[in-house]
């Protein structure tokens, strides 16, 4: 959840400090309408929208905390002055003489400037917060986008024959996946997010892709011979060096504890790394010698 | 006599079924690139219309997942007085990435917005271009919701320069 702290209308002084939107809270969303007044605005005063914590894709999902109320978390700016002639209620200059107006705290103890406008109100006593059995939060239907920060990312592909492949002969894509539990913050309700590989999709960088169920085994897995084919097999038709990769779909559910299991709608798909294949040729030749005993014959 | 009659009827029973096989029709495919990255723009440029402050259509039902839970919550405008002038031009829709499992799509995209001309006045307070950056990029998300691509993520990014 992202805390806007303040707003950029407010900030530009077209909204009254003690209008209710000042204070709000916004997941990692904006709105159209949000977006053209300005409230999301990614590259704008860091003193506008600050505070909270945002997932980004490919970030760490931040460690479980205990269930609050929406609002402020620890990352909130602190209001350490008090506002200024004409936009309150009158208060003394600062300690320099500077006229009036919010001045405010990042975390890091930093005055930021005027912009924040938290209601500088301590926040509510937790002893007096609500039990989640009293009061159960409202959880919307989950999507796969909801839940991607925190799908683990695919191992690379095991490729047989050791790492290689033969032109015109079958190579095994393999990777070992399995069902997998990651801890984390949804909702600013403490979770834990279970993936189960659904689907494989497997890029043979050659313009060929193959989607598989769940598993991709090796040969000895499956107890065949080398070089002979399987389902998530390919044979290339020349030799030259291909980018293969396999993307795994997850279906997920996530525990909120007492406060549910609920399913996650979609796949959430996990993009693999890529792992370049060098495609070799084979060629036999019925010869009278070997290599050794004559070094100028056919393929040496 | 009987086993000529036989062999006919054996032949328009395999006619007969030939028929209904290829009266099946084969499945189209659900999804291409070029029709869900242009189904995405259409459809956000619906919700962009629907969303202007002046207008009374009702936007959610472009809309999905964490989008859909944010139009259906709390409305932060409500109880001002909002007017609006100028506009929000939408420069640039460029598609980033498109996606099938089963019969499921998803596509990404980056878009620039234009909104210098674009001004608010708020509850009586005078005319302001409420935004510090007029210029800027969004990040969306779409995804398929019984055959129709919805908005799914609209942010604020810095990957794009507009």
């Amino acid at each position: 959840m992202l805390i806007v702290v303040g707003s950029a209308l407010a900030a530009l002084g077209i909204i009254p400090d003690a209008a209710p939107l000042t204070d709000f809270v916004l997941p990692d969303e904006c709105t159209y309408q949000q977006l053209r007044a300005g409230l999301c605005e990614a590259g704008g005063d860091p003193g506008l929208a600050i505070g909270g914590h945002q997932h980004q894709p490919g970030s760490q999902p931040p460690a479980p905390e205990p269930p609050s109320r929406p609002g402020p978390p620890g990352g909130q700016t602190q209001p350490i002055g008090g506002p200024g002639p004409g936009t309150g209620p009158e208060t003394p200059a600062g300690p320099g003489g500077e006229p009036g107006g919010w001045q405010c705290l990042d975390p890091a103890q930093q005055v930021i400037g005027g912009t924040c406008l938290t209601d500088p109100a301590p926040d509510p006593d937790p002893a007096t917060e609500p039990e989640p059995s009293a009061q159960p939060p409202a959880i919307p239907p989950l999507t796969a986008y909801d839940v991607e920060v925190f799908v683990p990312t695919p191992a690379a592909p095991t490729i047989e024959p050791f790492g290689v492949a033969i032109a015109r002969a079958p190579m095994n894509v393999a990777i070992a996946t399995a069902s997998q539990t990651v801890g984390g913050e949804l909702f600013g309700l403490p979770m834990s997010v279970t993936f189960t590989p659904e689907l494989l999709t497997i890029d043979y960088g050659d313009g060929t892709i193959a989607e598989v169920a769940q598993a991709a085994p090796t040969w000895e897995q499956l107890g065949q011979e080398q070089l002979s084919p399987t389902a998530t097999g390919h044979t290339y038709a020349e030799r030259g060096t291909a980018a293969v990769s396999v993307d795994v779909s997850y279906s997920a559910v996530v525990d909120f504890g007492p406060w549910g299991i609920h399913p996650v709608g979609g796949y959430v798909v996990a993009e693999g790394p890529t792992t370049d294949v060098h495609i070799y040729e084979k060629q036999s030749y019925l010869v009278a010698q070997t290599c050794a005993e004559n070094p100028s014959g056919p393929g040496c | 006599m009987p086993r000529t009659a036989a062999a006919i009827a054996t032949v328009v029973a395999l006619a007969a079924a030939l028929t209904a096989c290829a009266a099946q029709p084969e499945p189209e495919p659900e999804w291409t690139e070029e029709a869900a990255y242009a189904e995405a723009e259409e459809v956000f440029r619906a919700y962009i219309a629907a969303s202007d402050f002046e207008s009374h259509e009702d936007e959610s039902v472009y809309v999905t997942g964490d989008l859909r839970e944010l139009h259906d919550g709390e409305d932060v405008f409500e109880g001002h007085d909002i007017q609006t002038r100028g506009e929000s031009v939408l420069t640039q829709f460029t598609p980033t990435s498109f996606r099938t499992v089963g019969d499921e799509a998803s596509v990404d995209a980056l878009a620039c917005f234009d909104d210098s001309t674009f001004e608010m006045n708020i509850d009586g307070g005078g005319w302001t271009s409420p935004r510090e950056d007029p210029i800027y990029a969004v990040e969306l998300s779409f995804a398929s919701v019984d055959g129709e691509l919805l908005v799914s993520h609209l942010d604020e990014t810095a990957a794009l320069e507009c």
